[in-house]
């Protein structure tokens, strides 16, 4: 990628020698936006990836009336079982409910006084889904079975589940979008800092038979150059940041934030690279073009 | 070679530089413009290389007109020209080698080959063994040893020498006069508009002297050794 054009990388290792830490600091400020910009993203992937389990795994406990049989049950269970939300369903006999309660010490004095089992035959359904609304009237249309006593299910907590999900998005969405207006503005800076720096090299040249393509390339280059740097920097600093929060992440949410494909998508980091490549090409011909060298910007000695 | 039809130049802010100029230079004519300072001399010179577009008339360098040159082809065209003067610096903190082989660089040469001729003519301009020191380093006369050492470095068909060398002692002028006339029996053509209207040296020498912006006068003179 880095052909020979020597004598405009004279004009521009000038500007290196004279600016060299102005140039470190563009590129650690952009280093860190990048940094930031895949950190929230695969945050954000890994809390979607969160509650999307979680929203997987919906269990409600279908209490069924007293009066129901085994053909109603069975009935019942057919039906749950063509519906696209329920992914598994188990009966729990009132048996087997009974046995299950007696296990609990605070219960068995209670228990031991009983005559009859007054516990209900179950049903425990696995519910798949995304939309609140969608629960609220399926949890509606059970209801109205007669042979369902009652379907006990938290959905307050589902609710505030989605609302999480869906804030945590737009609020990414947010970071990641002044996170990026932040990055092009350094960008942008940096390409006028390069190309107010070299001026006078560019002037010199032109006069000396370079064409805007001697000048543009070169320049393009060692932006380019310079991307590559923040991108392998952001890199490392994003993958740094996450293996930091990776044991609290799995304190809270009982899921690791190892760095596989299905957390850490390479993919994606090809695509904020190819994206940050993209405009760094189109800033830089925006900048030279809209500024060209005038004579009286030229010092004389 | 170089023709200039009823040239005009007017600066932005309105100030005529350049009135109706009217001259035709031919190849390895030596020329002086002279004139007092605000007489248009730099004006003349950054039109011929195409730094400023004349608001008049019509311009042929090198027998080609600039007023129909795209940018393509005024690169072409600069490539054969060599500029020395003020308004067209050294690169600071870069060392005087990378200074002049820049023209060499762009017309497409091998760098090694044009350090190498690069440092033959720092060697021949007695400053061989200052080819790696930066530019800042150097004293005003050696500044315009390299200025001079860059228009010439890549052989060019015309060298334009706007006035870089009011700082330099007798033998470097001598030094670079004499260069110049080698280059002038090859058929280069060389402008120069150094204040020195008067030399110490045999030379058949052509002298275009500007007034408020228009040639005056326009001859060839012969200059005696004053010492014979």
């Amino acid at each position: 990628m880095i052909v020979n054009h020597s004598s405009s990388l004279i004009q521009l290792k000038h500007v290196l020698k004279k600016t060299r830490f102005n140039i470190v600091l563009f590129m650690l400020s952009m280093s860190l936006c990048f940094a930031f910009i895949l950190s929230a993203i695969n945050l954000t992937r890994y809390y979607n990836h969160h509650a999307e389990e979680l929203l997987h795994h919906i269990q409600a406990v279908i209490f069924l009336n007293s009066s129901a049989n085994t053909s109603d049950v069975t009935s019942l269970k057919n039906q749950l079982s063509h519906q696209s939300n329920v992914t598994n369903i188990k009966l729990i006999p009132k048996d087997e409910g009974l046995a299950q309660l007696r296990q609990d010490p605070n219960l068995t004095d209670i228990l031991t006084h009983l005559n009859n089992n007054p516990v209900p035959d179950a049903l425990i359904v696995t519910l798949s889904t995304s939309n609140g609304g969608e629960l609220h009237q399926l949890l509606q249309d059970w209801q109205k079975s007669p042979i369902i006593h009652k379907v006990n299910i938290d959905l307050p907590w589902v609710e505030r589940t989605l609302h999480t999900r869906d804030f945590i998005n737009r609020l990414s969405t947010v970071f990641v979008s002044v996170m990026g207006l932040l990055l092009v503005v350094l960008l942008i800076s940096s390409i006028r800092h390069y190309h107010i720096n070299s001026r006078e090299e560019q002037f010199i040249a032109q006069c000396f038979g370079a064409t805007a393509k001697d000048i543009f390339l070169p320049l393009l280059e060692i932006v380019l150059l310079e991307s590559l740097v923040v991108i392998v920097v952001g890199l490392i600093v994003s993958l740094t940041i996450l293996k930091g929060l990776s044991h609290g992440l799995e304190a809270l949410f009982f899921s690791t934030l190892s760095f596989n494909a299905l957390h850490f998508n390479y993919i994606l980091f090809l695509t904020c690279s190819a994206t940050l490549f993209s405009i760094t090409t189109l800033m830089t011909f925006i900048v030279i073009y809209s500024a060209p060298t005038q004579t009286h910007m030229i010092k004389r000695r | 070679m170089i023709r200039f039809e009823q040239v005009s130049y007017t600066y932005p802010s309105g100030y005529e530089a350049l009135k109706a100029l009217s001259c035709e230079i031919n190849a390895g004519e030596y020329v002086s413009i002279v004139g007092k300072a605000g007489s248009g001399k730099t004006t003349f010179f950054m039109l011929l290389v195409g730094l400023l577009r004349i608001s008049k008339g019509d311009l042929f360098v090198l027998d080609q007109s600039l007023k129909k040159t795209n940018d393509k082809q005024l690169s072409t065209l600069r490539r054969k020209i060599g500029t020395a003067a003020r308004w067209l610096p050294l690169v600071n903190h870069v060392s005087a080698l990378e200074n002049i082989i820049q023209p060499l660089l762009i017309s497409g040469m091998k760098p090694l080959l044009a350090e190498k001729k690069g440092k033959q003519l720092l060697s021949e301009l007695e400053l061989g063994h200052r080819y790696r020191d930066d530019v800042v380093t150097f004293s005003d006369s050696e500044y315009s040893k390299l200025l001079f050492a860059r228009a010439i470095v890549h052989d060019p068909l015309l060298i334009l020498i706007d006035d870089p060398f009011d700082q330099i002692d007798s033998p470097t002028y001598q030094l670079i006069n004499q260069m110049l006339e080698e280059r002038v029996a090859q058929g280069v053509t060389v402008i120069d508009s150094s204040r020195e209207s008067t030399t110490n040296q045999n030379r058949k020498h052509r002298t275009i002297k500007l007034m408020d912006s228009q040639i005056t006068d326009d001859r060839e003179q012969l200059f005696f050794d004053i010492s014979i």
